[in-house]
């Protein structure tokens, strides 16, 4: 079984103990013309992390990591803020912050690229630097976010989804697409599994590192508005913080090596979920809050363990 | 060469501009609060710096620091003498990190993912103690409080500057003088090749996480001297400081290089930007984590390894 696959199947089995287990869970209703109940909760509060997942297992597919994610959601939601409440349109907004977020990760891949940075120190400078600029953004203060066009993608639905899914669907779906038609996604693995082979073999290494951290600002800035717009507030502060731990972790727990060189998609979605789900299990379940990090402790060094070259699952060598 | 320079220029400049901008900077009194506002980042980032110089990183500096300020407070509140309180902390985070060293070393994961797990953990382990704070006794806050050392030219080290130098001095003899000192740059520079040379490379990192760990939770303990009190919330992002530091004090984050004081000469820099840019206030205070960003992509483009940067 891939990976990929046994994050999945995790998933399905979170899931189904869910159902007996939270009397709440099959609660699915439609409601005023959407669908209401806590898996609809899980997957519009999931679609963000699902988001900087994706971004994050591109990066880690380089053999790099980002840690910026955290700070440009931050920087993303404060510079939204702060220009609608100036009185930009959704275009103007929309495009600044996604492009906060590209700039980020371009600053990083020109640190990791053309500074030979390690990746873990390069994106340590956003990720120190990006909550000062956050804060200097919102001027110290916590700034609402109550344009319209932001409440409607807070609390919006179409066909009866959040609108958080559908924007994680859409983009989730078309880097999925490109991935798959064009050779980038080989690339990026290739430059994962051995830089110097691929620098022999004309790759254009640079340019798929660039891509691939630009990528990961870009989807951590729509995670950013997407968060901001769900509490109608950018916290300079609180906003996304760990967030780019998560996502590492969803990224593990989905089979990506962290190493590099070989990465999931899917896996990465089933990480994501499974953490949200988690998240929620562990509430429903009575579990105190206090306690909630330590279950995660334990699942990251699961995932760290399987992933691990050495390890194999007995059953499975005695059976194939 | 310039690489271990640069940083005690800019430290001596940024003392240079205070003391030109404003009086008595380097007066007694101001001395004084400067070292207590640096002690905990100090004593975070000599940790860092340790596990930095082997090779490796450690990410749950901040919430061991945390379980560390509770576990010293709830004890001091039960009538544990502090520096029997003290000690137990430091013990906890020791025994954390050295977990922590463990999986990194004999199972081989990579330390990124373990110490992110220490993270969780140490954070989830804080909350179940409390998720608000403990006071300390009163006999340790009467301690904090009046307990000062007296040094020529009426100057003054409140307790936990105190601790944080000897730490600073312990930890900087240690690696010049010792030849653990020298098995941790070995190690951090090639494992391989200080395997191959009879160091106990697994040995080493077990217990640069360890020693990460201790000081970490001695960095919580000094947070009672602070606040009187012990905070599961105590932390969050120390860790970041703390590596930041140890970077711009000249630490290679690629390991094996670890010039005597630099974690001290880092944390002091990053206080002195906080401490010159509130005292100016005509910036905003978040410039001092950007100034912090700007010299930590500094500090990491100088300490690139040679053959990095030759071949660019």
């Amino acid at each position: 079984m891939t990976p990929a696959r046994r994050a999945w199947v995790a998933v399905a089995l979170l899931v189904v103990l869910d159902l007996f287990m939270i009397p709440d869970f099959h609660g699915v209703a439609w409601v005023d013309g959407a669908w209401r109940g806590l898996p609809i909760d899980i997957m519009e509060h999931g679609a963000r992390l699902c988001l900087v997942a994706i971004g994050a297992a591109l990066v880690v597919a380089t053999g790099g990591v980002d840690l910026g994610i955290g700070t440009v959601m931050a920087l993303s939601g404060a510079l939204a803020a702060r220009l609608s409440a100036e009185g930009y349109g959704f275009p103007a907004v929309v495009s600044a912050a996604i492009g906060v977020g590209i700039a980020v990760g371009l600053m990083n891949a020109a640190m990791v690229v053309l500074g030979r940075m390690p990746p873990i120190v390069a994106t340590l400078v956003p990720m120190v630097a990006g909550r000062g600029v956050a804060h200097l953004l919102a001027g110290g203060a916590i700034l609402a976010v109550d344009a319209p066009w932001a409440v409607h993608l807070g609390s919006g639905t179409w066909l009866g989804m959040p609108l958080a899914v559908w924007v994680a669907t859409g983009v989730i779906a078309v880097t999925a697409l490109l991935l798959r038609r064009t050779a980038v996604g080989t690339g990026l693995a290739a430059v994962g599994s051995n830089l110097a082979a691929c620098r022999i073999a004309g790759v254009p290494t640079g340019r798929l590192i660039t891509v691939a951290y630009a990528t990961s600002g870009a989807f951590a800035a729509i995670a950013g508005l997407l968060a901001a717009a769900d509490v109608r507030s950018a916290d300079a502060h609180s906003l996304g913080q760990f967030m780019e731990l998560d996502a590492v972790v969803a990224v593990v727990i989905g089979g990506t090596a962290i190493t590099g060189g070989v990465f999931s998609l899917g896996g990465a979605l089933a990480g994501a979920l499974f953490l949200q789900t988690l998240t929620v299990t562990l509430h429903a379940a009575g579990i105190r809050s206090d306690v909630a990090p330590l279950p995660k402790a334990l699942l990251v060094l699961v995932a760290a363990i399987v992933a691990h070259p050495k390890f194999r699952l007995r059953r499975i060598r005695s059976t194939s | 060469m310039t690489g271990s320079r640069a940083p005690w220029v800019l430290l001596v400049a940024l003392f240079a501009t205070g003391f030109g901008l404003h009086d008595g900077f380097l007066g007694p009194r101001a001395v004084s609060v400067l070292l207590e506002d640096a002690a905990i980042l100090l004593t975070a980032s000599l940790g860092a710096g340790i596990v930095v110089a082997a090779g490796s990183i450690d990410l749950s500096i901040g919430s061991v620091a945390a379980l560390g300020s509770l576990v010293a407070a709830r004890l001091s509140q039960s009538g544990v003498p502090l520096p029997l309180a003290a000690a137990c902390a430091v013990a906890v985070g020791a025994l954390f990190g050295a977990g922590q060293g463990w999986w990194i070393a004999r199972c081989g994961l990579p330390a990124f993912l373990v110490t992110v797990a220490g993270l969780f953990a140490a954070r989830g382990a804080a909350w179940s103690i409390t998720t608000g704070s403990i006071p300390c006794g009163p006999e340790a806050s009467a301690w904090f409080d009046d307990a000062t050392y007296l040094l020529p030219m009426g100057y003054r080290l409140t307790p936990t500057a105190l601790v944080a130098l000897t730490a600073t001095a312990v930890v900087a003899l240690w690696i010049t003088c010792r030849p653990a000192g020298r098995a941790l740059l070995a190690t951090g520079g090639d494992a391989e090749a200080a395997r191959l040379q009879g160091v106990d490379t697994s040995f080493v990192v077990v217990g640069a996480h360890a020693a990460s760990g201790g000081l970490a939770a001695l960095s919580g303990v000094m947070f009672l001297g602070v606040a009187f009190a012990g905070d599961a919330a105590l932390g969050s992002g120390l860790e970041l400081d703390a590596l930041a530091a140890a970077v711009v004090g000249g630490i290679a984050l690629s390991g094996g290089v670890h010039p005597p004081l630099a974690a001290w000469v880092g944390a002091m820099i990053l206080t002195l930007i906080k401490v010159l840019i509130v005292r100016d206030g005509s910036l905003d205070a978040s410039w001092a984590r950007i100034v912090g960003g700007i010299l930590l992509l500094l500090a990491a483009v100088a300490s690139r390894r040679p053959a990095a940067s030759s071949k660019s």
